[in-house]
């Protein structure tokens, strides 16, 4: 044999190889740990489940429940209404295609007024998506159909005149434990009170945040679920005003808040919790009409808080909205608080999503509805429009350039300010983020986290 | 008269005392050469020079120089005054010459037209000890001696031939090649001008000839250190400084320029090694040597330039032609790792002390023993006949060449192994990989009989053909099945290492062949499928060195068919088993046995086919008869299938699923990294460095490889490659649902890595003689070295007596399966199919589906046919959960009796310094999947398990009470009657429905579907206590196909002569013995 022969066979074991090497080693497997993005009580389910809580009867402004049907067949829900005092209720309720139904759990659960409440609802099929609305009108956050792991939340206030505390609701059929840690501008805490607190099946509990952190203002929470899973909404009551904060199950390094308010006589600010054990970086980006306003930007000691003052600001011109973007060198998680100077109201920033249901669950309207890219290239978002109870018309084409944002009022022409239709805005990749704000005065006090079909 | 003898001019040059030098000028004086005129340059101290040579020589001419230039420089120094000599006789002041050496050295260059001749040189005190005869060197300019230390005189080299060098001492050269050459180089001031000269000489084409019967006495006053080195520019220089800097200078001018810059790199890397070693030994004389070499020829590069360009000017031989005249391989690392095996490492570093010479050590390595004469079988290869080397011939330190040291050896690596499986021999097994306990002897057969399967729920397709097996092996453990899994998990191993030593058998000595079989017992896959309990694999791991041997022989690759076919016999008849229809049947058998417990061996067995064929292409066989590689493989498939006939049947209605027969997809992000696939590693043997030594060992093997071991070894190289290619593709989930046992194709990767390293020993024994420098000899020893340090991590695996088999499983603790109602249940087994104890289904890549009934899983879920027919439901159940399509899981899987969920991460608990399971984490959306589901509770939560009870569980079979929807468990888990309520309904979780009754009271029940999947009998409202008893209804059909299937066996068994030895049976009369054809093979 010549040693011409020789040298190929090794070079091209060896390319062979060191190619299958490269390219196997190119992108590392993840293990799946998330369920399919996208609006998750599918048409086509076997069987879903939404999950409400923090519903309170207190105040004398009961809060409610608003189901819509996004499917074209009737659905019947199994539901279910759990008091903090422990009563339950059971019921059903047959949706019609497209139809929209409101349960207020201190009518049906008379013998628990001035409690807080919990809905569990199972749907045979899927398509069917809920809203809870609190007792003013002034604050709604979307009903979950899962439980989560992790949650966080930050901007809570506990001090004179406020208080806040979590509405944790096991809808699973397994006792459910978790641990809630304290973050604050002072630092970090994880009271004992707070810790290894149990939950029953398909029970519902309060975690009372003025208990253990007394008269603080921006307390930032997270929360591990150590066995099961929950569904957990943050509860603010700032003088009056109860808005629900639906938090996040991850901090991230980015997120989008496009109505923000920076008119005269309103405030707004950018809460940040930071529960990282290093210094995060905050920076907001500021787009505002045509003004050029340099970035925001703050500095959060490790695990704990901090707060960017949008408005008043006197290097923000009070012109309307603002589109708010922030940045941070570490994951951290925002909260939005908008308000007068006597009171606010919370609001999370929307994860970015691949689908949002747009529709007037509370009945006074909207007073500014946008849809962002978040994305760095550019995307296209097809809105359905469901007009009860049975047409559906389609509208296609919203472009949308990387970065921009647009008012659902200018670009979809049966959107009107108190619409009466229902809108689905998808997208194909999970880089949509929709704000809407109620009317208000001034305007922007309340801003309500559309429906992604948690 | 005159004389027509060629005038030759004796150039004597003496330096300092000069000790010898009335000696050698009187025995020059004393030539019987007529035409010899004799010239003493004395070189710098010239006090009595003249007046001494007078004295001896009176005709002498006396030419003093004002400094000490060195010989070379003396000598040219000579050449210029010398006009009209055909010769110039080159001698030192302390040689002694035969008065006949002249002529006898005139006429050896006439008689061969060289260029160059050189005597034979005795000692001075004892004219019999030889000590030069020529001298030749390798490439990297090491001389090398013909002669060994107090070699004896005794005219054995008394025969002229062709050296390379011409040592120094006393040197004939032509006049006219010595101007041509310039003379010696003056940057050559002492030690090594010699080489120089010589090496110029042969590229110039000039021959060197050595003249034995000329004979001279040399007192070697310089090399002896009784003259000190004393040379302009040597002052600092010790002789072994000149002596490495003249070497290096010599190799940097000699070569041609592609090969300079390969032999100086490969020489860089020979003296790094020296220079670490000598420092490590504190030696630093000799780095500093050897560095200062480096340091001295960077130094010196505008004048070896001018050599180089000089040197080309006059290149007649190419360096391929100039290096066939020189020894192979490099001597200086030879002779150290001779050294090494031979006396020990301290005795190796110091293989040049600073005070020996170069002659010595040229003395003590011996001519033509290099680090393959302790591999040597074969007494002519190490060539220690020929180079005279008695001591190291009479040593009895030859590494396991006899049989006793052989047997010693094997007999101690069974007995490792024996100590290592200690605690396999009669402790608890867990329930980890395949080990679920066997049932009984009966039991199994039955499995392989039995018309309906309780896997998923239930199925009806014929048996596993991996039931016959085990139950045919059961017999012979007289039905103590329980021995099975324990055999294979201490013998698969050594079996399979032993069939290594078969596969190499002919190809290369036993000693290559206990290697080779000793490296596959210390490979990671034989011994992390014994920590995980997978005795399938094992069943591969022992078999498929049997398999590849005789595939290789049927396919003819080379050496592996020795003898002939027989000619062709009838079936049945004597020697029908050694035709090749006869050989290509026993290798389906045995297919069909390894392919029965472990399918994907087919796909290994495609490997090699497919292997040899590309390699063929790569390297073509010089002479082969076989042909068409496809029909082959296509044959050895399709009598397997027959074979294995029920599997086929259950393959061939599998429709989609069809492909998960050779094994469930694992999730890529478990799935081992390419890096591991390299070192044959699933799992954590072999996951550290050490895991690289043995790939390390085979590659190094494959580059020694020549000849018909090269042929072999280019098969085995691409096999192993096409293994790790396709291993590393489906463990990335990219040829989608073919997703092979990863280590079944591991197993395969083994075999080739312990083949190349027997191969490799072989060629250590046969081809490393024959190459020349310098990479095989790296290799070699590289080769050796890591495979001597491979040996004790593999000592250190038997620490814990079952190679971290775990002690307790996850399966095993859940004692708690068992609902609190009664009746029979099942659980549902979810996780990666490497953690799973059972066989099932795959749902999504990582994650395999199983059901066991009442409890853990057993005997009757250690295979599962591919073909999930009704069991489906689950599957498409758990795939609705993942998809986020339901909540209400524990209700869809209530029908099938599934009462808990068990989601596997690990086959064993982590008990800290206890045993230590890999984690293999099923799909993290499944858990949270799980967690979403309302009916399903969370009851156990740990880092290898999570356990769901379903609350909506109602048993196996369960009733309706009259005026209720509600069902409640009848019958318990360990009969299939009993009381029923009148006018009930009874609903059973056993598919297909249609095989099911439900006899009540002796008459069967009406029965109906309702569109679902599970049988409802409704029970007649009289009489009052009816007795319900569930009964299959199913044709034998599976029975008959596995008793077809045992016959096939059975007559082809037969066919192996039993047909003919059993004759008489049948006739009554005993069948004198027909001759046998031919030669049996070897089988």
């Amino acid at each position: 044999m010549s040693k011409r022969r020789r040298l190929p066979l090794l070079t091209v074991a060896a390319v062979v190889l060191v190619a299958t090497g490269f390219v196997t080693s190119l992108r590392h497997a993840t293990n799946p740990s998330q369920l399919p993005s996208g609006l998750k009580v599918s048409l086509n389910a076997e069987s879903t489940a939404l999950y409400c809580t923090g519903i309170s009867s207190a105040h004398g402004a009961p809060g409610r429940v608003s189901f819509y049907n996004t499917a074209s067949a009737s659905r019947s829900l199994s539901v279910s209404v759990v008091s903090d005092k422990g009563n339950t209720w059971q019921g059903s309720i047959e949706l019609a295609a497209h139809g929209l139904q409101s349960l207020q759990p201190s009518v049906v659960d008379k013998s628990a007024a001035g409690d807080n409440f919990a809905v569990a609802v199972q749907i045979s099929g899927g398509g069917v998506v809920g809203e809870e609305i609190a007792g003013t009108d002034r604050s709604e956050v979307p009903c979950s159909a899962s439980g989560v792991t992790r949650w966080y939340a930050t901007g809570f206030d506990t001090s004179t005149g406020s208080s806040a505390y979590l509405s944790v609701y096991n809808p699973t059929a397994t006792s459910a434990v978790f641990n809630a840690s304290i973050y604050a501008t002072t630092g970090y805490s994880a009271p004992q009170a707070f810790q290894g607190i149990a939950v029953p099946a398909h029970a519902q509990t309060e975690v009372d945040l003025g208990k253990e952190v007394v008269n603080t203002s921006n307390v930032g929470v997270g929360v591990t679920v150590l066995r099961g899973s929950l569904e957990i909404v943050g509860v603010e009551n700032s003088a009056g005003t109860v808005s629900y904060d639906q938090g996040l199950t991850d901090a991230s390094k980015h997120s989008w808040l496009p109505n923000v308010t920076t008119v005269e006589a309103a405030t707004a600010q950018i809460r940040v919790a930071n529960p990282n054990d290093s210094p995060a970086q905050v920076t907001v980006d500021v787009a505002l009409s045509n003004f050029k306003v340099p970035p925001q930007r703050v500095t959060i000691a490790p695990l704990s808080t901090g707060v960017v003052v949008v408005t008043p600001n006197p290097a923000i011109p009070a012109a309307g909205y603002a589109n708010l973007t922030v940045h941070s060198n570490v994951p951290v998680v925002s909260a939005l608080a908008t308000g007068t100077g006597k009171w606010f109201a919370l609001s999370s920033p929307a994860t970015p999503s691949n689908a949002f249901l747009v529709g007037d669950f509370s009945g006074i309207g909207f007073a500014a509805a946008t849809v962002t890219n978040t994305s760095s290239r550019a995307t296209t978002v097809d809105v359905s429009t469901f007009n009860a109870p049975t047409s559906r018309v389609v509208t296609s084409g919203i472009n949308l350039s990387a970065g921009q944002t647009t008012s659902l009022f200018a670009t979809i022409p049966s959107f009107s300010r108190s619409p009466s239709a229902t809108y689905l805005l998808t997208s194909t990749k999970p880089s949509m983020v929709v704000s809407l704000t109620l009317p208000s005065r001034p305007v922007g006090l309340y801003v309500v986290t559309p429906l992604d079909g948690r | 008269m005159d004389s027509r003898a060629p005038a030759v001019v004796a150039v004597i040059v003496t330096t300092g005392s000069g000790p010898g030098l009335e000696a050698t000028a009187a025995s020059l004086a004393a030539q019987n050469y007529e035409q010899l005129s004799l010239l003493v340059v004395a070189n710098g101290d010239a006090s009595q020079v003249p007046e001494r040579v007078a004295a001896v020589a009176p005709n002498a001419f006396v030419r003093v120089l004002d400094e000490n230039r060195g010989f070379g420089a003396a000598c040219n120094e000579a050449a210029l005054m010398i006009d009209g000599s055909a010769f110039v006789l080159f001698c030192h002041d302390d040689v002694l010459l035969e008065p006949d050496a002249v002529q006898l050295m005139v006429e050896t260059a006439y008689r061969a037209n060289a260029g160059i001749v050189t005597p034979k040189v005795v000692a001075y005190e004892d004219t019999l000890v030889l000590l030069h005869a020529g001298q030749t060197c390798d490439r990297f300019g090491v001389v090398r001696e013909r002669v060994v230390l107090g070699e004896i005189d005794h005219g054995q080299q008394d025969l002229e031939r062709d050296v390379f060098v011409a040592p120094g001492g006393v040197t004939l050269v032509r006049t006219d090649l010595f101007t041509t050459l310039r003379g010696f180089d003056p940057m050559i001031t002492l030690l090594g001008e010699d080489l120089d000269l010589c090496w110029r000489a042969q590229v110039a084409g000039a021959r060197i000839v050595v003249a034995p019967l000329a004979k001279v006495a040399h007192r070697e006053t310089i090399a002896t250190g009784e003259r000190l080195v004393t040379a302009v520019g040597t002052r600092r220089a010790s002789r072994q400084d000149l002596q490495r800097r003249h070497e290096l200078l010599v190799v940097a001018t000699g070569w041609g320029r592609r090969q300079v810059v390969w032999t100086l790199m490969m020489l860089l890397v020979i003296d790094t090694f020296e220079v670490a070693l000598a420092l490590a030994s504190r030696d630093l004389d000799r780095a500093g040597a050897v560095a200062g070499s480096w340091r001295w020829l960077i130094k010196q590069r505008r004048g070896v330039r001018q050599r180089r360009r000089q040197l080309h000017r006059l290149r007649v031989l190419s360096d391929a032609e100039l290096h066939r005249l020189q020894v192979g391989g490099a001597s200086r690392l030879k002779h150290f790792f001779v050294t090494l095996l031979r006396e020990g490492y301290d005795k190796a570093r110091g293989i040049l002390p600073p005070d020996e010479t170069l002659e010595a050590f040229g003395e003590t390595e011996g001519a033509g023993v290099g680090f393959a004469a302790a591999f040597s079988e074969n007494e002519e290869f190490d060539e220690i006949a020929e180079s005279g080397v008695l001591e190291l011939r009479t040593r009895s330190s030859r590494l396991m060449t006899s049989f006793r040291s052989q047997a010693a050896f094997v007999g101690l690596v069974a007995v490792l192994w024996l100590i290592g499986s200690r605690n396999l021999v009669a402790t608890h097994l867990p329930l980890v990989g395949r080990l679920a306990p066997l049932d009984s002897w009966w039991g199994t057969w039955r499995h392989f009989f039995a018309s309906w399967s309780s896997n998923g729920v239930g199925t009806g397709t014929p048996g596993m053909p991996g039931y016959g097996m085990l139950a045919f092996a059961g017999t012979f453990v007289f039905g103590r099945m329980g021995a099975l899994p324990r055999l294979a998990l201490i013998f698969a191993v050594p079996v399979g290492a032993f069939g290594v030593g078969r596969l190499l058998k002919d190809r290369v000595s036993n000693r290559a062949r206990i290697f080779g079989a000793f490296a596959y017992v210390a490979m990671p896959v034989g011994l992390n499928m014994i920590s995980q309990g997978r005795v399938d694999v094992l069943v591969v791991v022992a078999g498929l060195p049997y398999i590849v041997r005789r595939i290789f022989a049927l396919m003819d690759v080379p050496g592996f068919r020795l003898v002939p076919y027989s000619e062709p016999v009838p079936f049945g008849h004597r020697g029908w088993r050694t035709t090749e229809s006869g050989q290509r049947m026993v290798l389906i058998m045995l297919l069909a046995v390894v392919t029965a417990m472990a399918p994907a061996t087919l796909i290994v067995v495609g490997l090699v086919v497919v292997g040899v064929t590309v390699a063929r292409l790569i390297e073509p066989d010089p002479e082969t008869s076989f042909r068409g590689s496809w029909r082959f493989l296509g044959s050895l498939v399709l009598n397997v299938a027959i074979f294995l006939l029920p599997m086929t049947i259950d393959v061939f209605f599998a429709g989609r699923r069809a492909l998960e027969i050779l094994g469930l997809a694992r999730g890529p992000w478990s799935a081992p990294s390419f890096s591991l696939f390299l070192r044959g590693v699933d799992g954590t043997f072999g996951a550290t460095w050490w895991g690289w030594l043995l790939p390390l060992a085979a590659l190094f093997a494959f580059v020694l490889c020549k000849g018909d071991r090269r042929l072999v070894a280019s098969k085995i190289v691409v096999i192993a490659t096409l293994t790790l290619v396709l291993t590393a593709l489906v463990s990335r989930h990219w040829l989608g649902s073919f997703a092979p046992d990863l280590d079944v194709m591991l197993a395969l990767y083994a075999v080739m890595l312990a083949s190349l390293i027997g191969l490799g020993i072989g060629a250590l024994e046969h081809d490393l003689r024959d190459a020349g420098f310098g990479w095989r000899q790296i290799a070699a020893g590289l080769s050796v070295a890591t495979l001597l340090v491979a040996i004790l991590p593999f000592l250190a695996n038997f620490g814990s007596g079952r190679f971290d088999l775990p002690t307790t499983s996850v399966a095993e603790s859940l004692s708690t399966l068992a609902p609190s109602t009664a009746g029979g249940f099942r659980v549902l087994w979810l996780g990666d199919p490497s953690v799973l104890p059972l066989a099932g289904w795959s749902v999504a890549p990582g994650l395999e589906a199983a059901t066991s009934m009442n409890g853990l899983p057993g005997g009757a879920t250690l295979f599962s046919p591919p073909d999930s027919g009704t069991s489906d439901v689950i599957m498409e159940a758990v795939q609705s959960a993942l998809a986020g399509h339901t909540v209400r899981l524990g209700e869809l899987l209530a029908p099938a009796g599934i009462s808990t969920i068990v989601v596997m991460n690990s086959s064993a608990p982590e008990l800290a310094g206890v045993q230590n399971a890999p984690l293999h984490r099923a799909p993290g959306v499944l858990v949270a999947a799980l967690d979403n589901q309302s009916d399903l509770s969370l009851n156990l939560q740990t880092s290898s398990v999570e356990v769901f009870s379903n609350s909506l569980f109602h048993g196996i079979v369960a009733a309706t009470v009259p005026g209720s929807t509600s069902l409640a468990p009848v019958f318990s888990s360990t009969s299939n009657s009993g009381p029923l309520t009148a006018g009930s309904t009874v609903v059973a979780g056993l598919a297909p429905a249609g095989a099911f009754a439900l006899d009540v009271n002796g008459k069967p029940a009406p029965r109906s579907t309702f569109g679902s999947w599970t049988p409802f009998y409704t029970v007649a409202p009289a009489p009052t206590n009816p007795v319900g008893t569930i009964v299959l209804h199913q044709f034998p059909l599976n029975g008959i196909i596995a008793l077809f299937t045992l016959g096939m066996w059975g007559i082809v068994w037969l066919g192996f002569g039993w047909i003919h030895r059993l004759e008489w049976l049948f006739t009554g009369r005993r069948r004198g013995v027909t001759a046998r054809p031919a030669k049996e093979l070897d089988v």
